[in-house]
């Protein structure tokens, strides 16, 4: 791996409801890279887009350390500080139909970042950074007077990323920035983030619940489920051999669009427990057609497998680093 | 018709007929529909011209991108177009050889639950909050069949368990069920009546993925043992590779390809299909950038002329801008499309025209 860019340690986010705390992020840990795509991929309410947002601190997590180059933002307390942080730490949102102010036009929409940080001394300045803004993510300039409701999803996601990139970030946090679009406008849209990854040298956390386009943008990838991450592997590894039994069955349930395709399918029984009284061990043991006594007492931790394989299992407790898996391989022999 | 009275078992011909098509005649067959949004300041045509056939027992995946007019032509065939603004202009829905556009409000809510039913895209808002899911079957039952207390409620507890829910958890309201189990609890809705054919509208798009596999078995498995024919709106190719015989695919408001599923899945031939498909991320192979359909789909207020897909398309000529292209059948397996440049052999003679066409 590249240096560390961002590193995440013991990251805890809870939200107070009546009944207890609900543990949306749980003890989570991981590092991205610098110029790397880490993809977060879990079903609804597993807790990636909290934390995705707490470690921008749009959330302010109960507690963890987030290190940016280095330094742990979460101690970061003076306004300045603070300022300058999130110039360079950003996020684009999933839905570009409510994130954007209806009432702003493309111009004021992508300059809003420029004036809310003060930057650009007068109004010139600011049409030009705006203008560059938009060039870099293709929008063509005689959409500058444009509102919101005149463009198509794919255009105004553009807008959703001119404006995160405006600051000239680091880091950005997608969180799911293509699910509300259309296949052709989300490739369009993908193709446009790996573009502009390579040529601005940007750090990604790309959440999302597809799995096909997490792993086509992804360098590695991690999954999670009821707050804590149960697998982190390469982009490749996690689709080839699968550690973590959610992971196989969450793969296996991918549909995917070719005919005489003939694979196991691993049907999970059953919903997501609740995040406000998760299950003792393993948050999994619930509906894991692996489960053993061992996995509703104590909590897997995560495990190097090797090759910065990890996964949280207690399957592979007794295995340093050796890859064995519990199943035969879901995926089937076609194309490589 | 009431039967003799049988509780349980429950059987699925109790209470309504199959239909039995005549040598061929499919159960559903739309015919040049039109169907347009009209207000002070536009037009929108959301379909266009649209020819569609389902064979009885067969499932059919309508495939589209959003506003391409998929849900539009399923509320046309319920006559449920939201009418202002909606209207159908023309066309001919002919549903067990009659013509449903020609037909009564009375006899249509005849239809609509019993012959015809139809599961929405979001479970969370399609149930009345304030009734018991258990309620809500038997409504459904109570407006067509005649049915006796006992009886509707037996069945409805019946339909409860076929998709998978515990018949004790017949007096639960909504709120009590996760996404995936009140899909179950339309789809129990849907069948209650055993009806001829299922609209299903994007049923699986508001559930995650190993909640929307548990679904899709479960349909798949009902479709089967109930010989329910099923149109299946979806945008998602491989939804529709994993449950559906045949596939069409919509671009502006009419159907450009359709055909056997494997046919199109191994041999799409209209460069929308092919467009379609190449744009989505591949799990098995690693590419750097995907392929991409440029633009945007067309503004259905002002679509453009000729083809309306050629904007978009790579070997769109001059005569792609003027004349609309006719379906055109590929001789020898079940495969239809509307382009110039196929010809009945399934050969493809367009050629790429340049960079800025």
């Amino acid at each position: 791996m590249p240096d560390k860019l961002l590193e995440v340690k013991h990251l805890k986010k809870y939200f107070k409801t009546k009944k207890g705390p609900l543990r949306a992020v749980d003890d989570v840990s991981f590092s991205i890279g610098k110029g790397e795509t880490l993809g977060l991929v879990g079903e609804s309410g597993c807790g990636k887009s909290t934390c995705g947002r707490a470690i921008i601190r749009l959330n302010d997590p109960n507690s963890g350390e987030v290190l940016f180059e280095g330094k742990n933002i979460l101690d970061f307390h003076r306004r300045a500080d603070l300022r300058r942080m999130k110039q360079e730490m950003q996020i684009v949102f999933q839905d570009p139909y409510s994130s954007l102010n209806p009432r702003l036009n493309t111009q004021d929409l992508i300059a809003d970042p420029l004036v809310i940080n003060k930057i650009g001394s007068n109004k010139e300045e600011i049409r030009q950074k705006v203008l560059e803004a938009m060039d870099m993510v293709g929008l063509e300039k005689r959409l500058l007077d444009a509102y919101p409701h005149e463009l198509d999803g794919g255009r105004r996601q553009r807008i959703g990323i001119a404006r995160a990139l405006v600051l000239n970030p680091k880091f950005i946090v997608m969180d799911e920035p293509v699910s509300a679009l259309d296949v052709s406008i989300q490739a369009q849209i993908l193709n446009l983030l790996s573009e502009l990854q390579d040529d601005l040298g940007l750090t990604y956390l790309f959440i999302a619940h597809n799995l096909s386009v997490v792993k086509h943008i992804s360098d590695r990838i991690a999954v999670m489920y009821l707050g804590k991450i149960v697998e982190v592997a390469n982009y490749r590894d996690i689709f080839i051999e699968p550690l973590h039994p959610y992971s196989q069955a969450l793969l296996s349930a991918i549909p995917i669009p070719k005919r005489h395709i003939k694979r196991e399918r691993i049907i999970l029984e059953g919903d997501v427990p609740s995040p406000v009284n998760p299950p003792d061990g393993c948050r999994f043991c619930g509906r894991c057609r692996m489960a053993m006594p061992i996995c509703s007492e104590t909590s897997p931790e995560l495990k190097d497998m090797g090759n910065g394989h990890k996964v949280a299992c207690h399957l592979y407790d007794d295995k340093p680093a050796e890859t064995t898996k519990p199943a035969e391989n879901t995926k089937s022999a076609d194309g490589k | 018709m009431l039967q003799k009275k049988q509780p349980k078992p429950f059987q699925p011909e109790l209470n309504t007929e199959r239909w039995e098509a005549k040598d061929g005649e499919p159960l559903l067959e739309i015919r040049d529909l039109n169907i347009i949004y009209k207000t002070d300041a536009r037009t929108v045509r959301a379909v266009n011209k649209l020819n569609l056939k389902l064979g009885a027992g067969e499932s059919l995946g309508f495939v589209g991108e959003t506003g391409a007019g998929k849900t539009t032509t399923a509320l046309g065939i319920l006559r449920l177009v939201p009418d202002p603004p909606g209207i159908i202009e023309s066309g001919q829905i002919l549903f067990e050889g009659r013509d449903l556009l020609g037909l009564e409000k009375d006899e249509m809510r005849q239809i609509r639950g019993s012959r015809i039913s139809m599961i929405f895209q979001d479970p969370m808002t399609s149930l009345n909050p304030s009734m018991t899911v258990g309620a809500q079957i038997e409504e459904v039952l109570g407006l067509h069949e005649k049915l006796s207390g006992v009886d509707l409620c037996e069945r409805a507890r019946h339909m409860l368990e076929v998709v998978g829910i515990r018949p004790e958890r017949f007096n639960d309201y909504p709120h009590q069920f996760s996404g995936g189990m009140k899909q179950r609890v339309c789809i129990a809705m849907a069948l209650a009546c055993n009806p001829q054919m299922i609209i299903a509208d994007e049923p699986t798009t508001a559930l995650d993925v190993t909640i929307q596999a548990q679904v899709l078995e479960l349909m798949n498995k009902l479709k089967d043992e109930f010989n329910t024919s099923m149109l299946l709106i979806t945008h998602d190719l491989g939804v529709v590779a994993e449950i559906c015989d045949r596939v069409a695919i919509m671009y502006a408001g009419s159907v450009v390809e359709d055909g056997d599923t494997d046919e199109i899945y191994d041999h799409p031939l209209h460069p929308y299909t092919r467009g379609l498909f190449a744009s989505i991320p591949s799990l098995d192979e690693d590419v750097e950038s995907l392929h991409v359909i440029p633009g945007a789909p067309p503004d259905p207020a002002d679509l453009p002329s000729g083809c309306c897909f050629h904007p978009r398309c790579p070997y769109a000529t001059e005569r792609c801008r003027k004349e609309i292209p006719e379906m055109r059948a590929i001789s020898g397996v079940d495969h239809q499309l509307a382009c110039h440049y196929v010809n009945e052999k399934g050969e493809f003679s367009g050629k790429e025209a340049k960079a800025d066409a």
